[in-house]
């Protein structure tokens, strides 16, 4: 078991730290690594662009992040009620995790087109705006716009956790505090939140990392355009490795990347371990 | 404090009738148990005086007041839960504070408050702590103590005892009918377990099929079942039954090839068909010239012994003291204490009396 987890994540680990010393083509004839030492990582923390692109990328996971836990938990609540259909709506909500986010991407341009997209005829017919409008050619509008797909694309899988979590409540929580002279606030705010802080801290910590190496939505949508607005840390790595065939340099942005990623999960799990705490 | 009258209250979900017309007194300060095996209605009829249910018609009062349309907070009750429904996230001390909290009393308030009751069931050094670090025990005695803090003018039990080991129950039980000496407020209290009936109560309303079955102190359900389905369930073991025919003169009763006299009401009538009732602990094994009874098992359970057997093709049980001398497969001999026989209308279920 050891040796498979060391074979299947280790070994590709060491590889990528080891090339971040070194210069080294991605590929070519007479490929040769040389140690170059700390220069990549120092050009990678130099590069003003990627600086920029880190705090895109960070303003992107928290807005997403806490767009889709929003929401989500708005969801869980409303399919947490009996109505008519609930099974299938609920089947419904897989429906976005199902579709590959490149096809989701797609859909989105469609949606966004500024020629034939829904999204400016919805917005024209209700009275919003006067013409139709390139939302993925403006450059204070791009980032947001991708948001919004990237939200759509994930809230379910946050209101899919947190409506397990509210199922696991027991009724009785909510009877007690109904007797207590509880009103609806506060009892979600003394049994509901309780209730599903846990889990939905669970599904933010994985949507926090997900969200933070995002590539696909954005290469699909934007291309980290216009006038690289959109380009996020992750760009760098692809760009270095597969436009300029340089593994050295696009082994540090890697890992760069990936430390921020960790100081990320840290701080949840702090949080994870307070609300642990008795 | 005040009592509860429940006046003709029926319970329907979609047309489809649960509670058949409920009418029962509780007097102030009275200790009530309703009992009946599962779904006969008893757990609905307690959450429709809590309002935690509807009513689909008739009255229920708390004191003058009717309450069918005053909100369960504003009832001025307290329920205990079957699985103690503790705040998880909330200590001791937050958990049973939280109804004066949300009262608007002030802190200092609800600390004496919680401090005097918690002093009172010994809870005061768990209430730093979170019900997930107490014991069954200790939950079900938070459980009563967050009632108590509110001082609610009736006091509702769901169940409370049956998530706790044997042991524990009976502890708890005492502890609960002490608590009900010290604080006499009018409680309704619900269970299956007809010994927790017996034990606790001023009075047990039994029930069975959405409809009271008889109403009355533990001593008078044990003595004077109304019918045989109360016969049937107050009392452990249960009341053996027996197909029997009156004499003529009524004044005995023949079962299997053994005559044996009885106390018949006036109108009964000769050679009535009747069913005869009588506890395992009415009957006494005797050296000859009683009922012929085949022993099928004998179980000791140390103050007791239970022999189960049968008379002709009938199954009854006998409860003798300490250790019985009886071995499965043997042939006996057995008698039964007239006074103790109790006859019942084999059509209706009635008691003759």
């Amino acid at each position: 078991m050891f040796i498979i987890v060391l074979g299947v994540t280790g070994y590709p680990l060491l590889q990528t730290i080891w090339l971040s010393f070194h210069s080294r083509p991605l590929a070519g004839h007479d490929v040769q690594a040389d140690w170059v030492g700390l220069a990549n990582f120092k050009t990678v923390l130099e590069n003003a662009a990627f600086r920029a692109a880190v705090a895109r990328t960070l303003y992107f996971t928290i807005v997403s992040v806490l767009a889709e836990a929003m929401i989500g938990v708005m969801v869980a609540l409303l399919l947490d009620q009996e109505f008519r259909g609930r099974a299938f709506v609920r089947a419904l909500l897989v429906l976005p995790l199902a579709m590959p986010t490149v096809v989701s991407a797609m859909m989105w341009r469609l949606i966004y087109n500024p020629e034939y997209g829904a999204f400016n005829a919805l917005l024209l017919q209700i009275g919003l705006i006067d013409d139709y409008r390139s939302w993925l050619g403006a450059p204070g509008l791009a980032m947001n716009m991708v948001i919004i797909a990237e939200v759509w694309k994930n809230f379910s899988i946050v209101a899919i956790i947190v409506l397990a979590a509210l199922q696991t409540i027991p009724r009785e929580l909510y009877e007690a505090a109904t007797i207590d002279g509880a009103g609806p606030w506060a009892r979600f705010r003394n049994v509901t939140w309780p209730g599903i802080l846990a889990p939905l801290s669970v599904a933010l910590v994985l949507r926090t990392i997900e969200a933070f190496k995002v590539f696909d939505i954005f290469y699909v949508m934007t291309r980290g355009g216009p006038a690289n607005t959109t380009k996020t840390a992750t760009f760098f790595v692809y760009d270095e490795s597969f436009a300029f065939l340089r593994a050295g340099s696009a082994s540090s942005y890697a890992l760069v990347v990936v430390a921020i990623s960790m100081v990320l999960i840290a701080i949840y799990v702090r949080l994870l371990r307070r609300q642990d705490q008795p | 404090m005040s009592g509860v009258t429940i006046n003709n209250v029926k319970k329907a979900y979609g047309g489809f009738e649960i509670l058949h017309g409920i009418d029962a007194e509780i007097q102030d300060g009275e200790f009530v148990v309703l009992v009946g095996p599962s779904g006969c209605g008893k757990s609905t009829l307690l959450r429709m005086i809590a309002g935690l249910e509807g009513v689909t018609s008739g009255t229920i009062a708390i004191g003058d007041r009717v309450v069918n349309e005053v909100h369960a907070k504003d009832r001025d009750i307290a329920m205990v839960f079957q699985n103690y429904a503790l705040y998880p996230h909330m200590t001791v001390e937050q958990n049973m504070g939280f109804s004066l909290k949300l009262a608007g009393r002030k802190a200092p308030a609800i600390r004496t408050s919680v401090e005097q009751v918690a002093g009172f069931l010994g809870l005061s050094p768990l209430l730093r702590r979170y019900p997930r670090q107490l014991s069954g025990g200790q939950r079900q005695r938070v459980a009563m103590g967050r009632a108590l803090v509110r001082n609610p003018k009736v006091f509702l039990f769901d169940e409370p005892l049956s998530n706790l080991d044997a042991k524990l129950r009976v502890q708890m039980r005492s502890e609960i009918k002490s608590l009900h000496r010290q604080f006499p407020t009018t409680a309704v209290y619900v269970t299956h377990d007809q010994v927790e009936a017996m034990t606790l109560a001023d009075r047990i309303i039994v029930m069975c099929g959405g409809r009271i079955e008889q109403v009355g102190t533990p001593g008078e359900l044990y003595e004077q079942p109304a019918n045989l389905f109360v016969a049937g369930f107050i009392g452990s073991p249960a009341m053996n039954f027996l197909p029997g025919e009156l004499a003529d003169d009524v004044t005995s009763v023949l079962l299997g090839e053994q005559r044996v006299s009885v106390k018949a009401p006036g109108h009964a009538k000769p050679r009535q068909r009747v069913t005869v009732g009588f506890r395992p602990e009415h009957v006494r094994f005797c050296d000859s010239g009683g009922i012929h009874f085949k022993v099928a098992d004998v179980e000791f359970t140390g103050a007791n012994s239970y022999v189960t057997g049968h008379i002709g093709r009938e199954q009854i049980c006998a409860s003798i003291g300490g250790r019985a001398h009886v071995k499965a497969g043997q042939s006996a001999s057995i008698a039964i204490d007239p006074a103790s026989i109790h006859l019942f209308d084999t059509t209706t279920g009635k008691a003759l009396a």
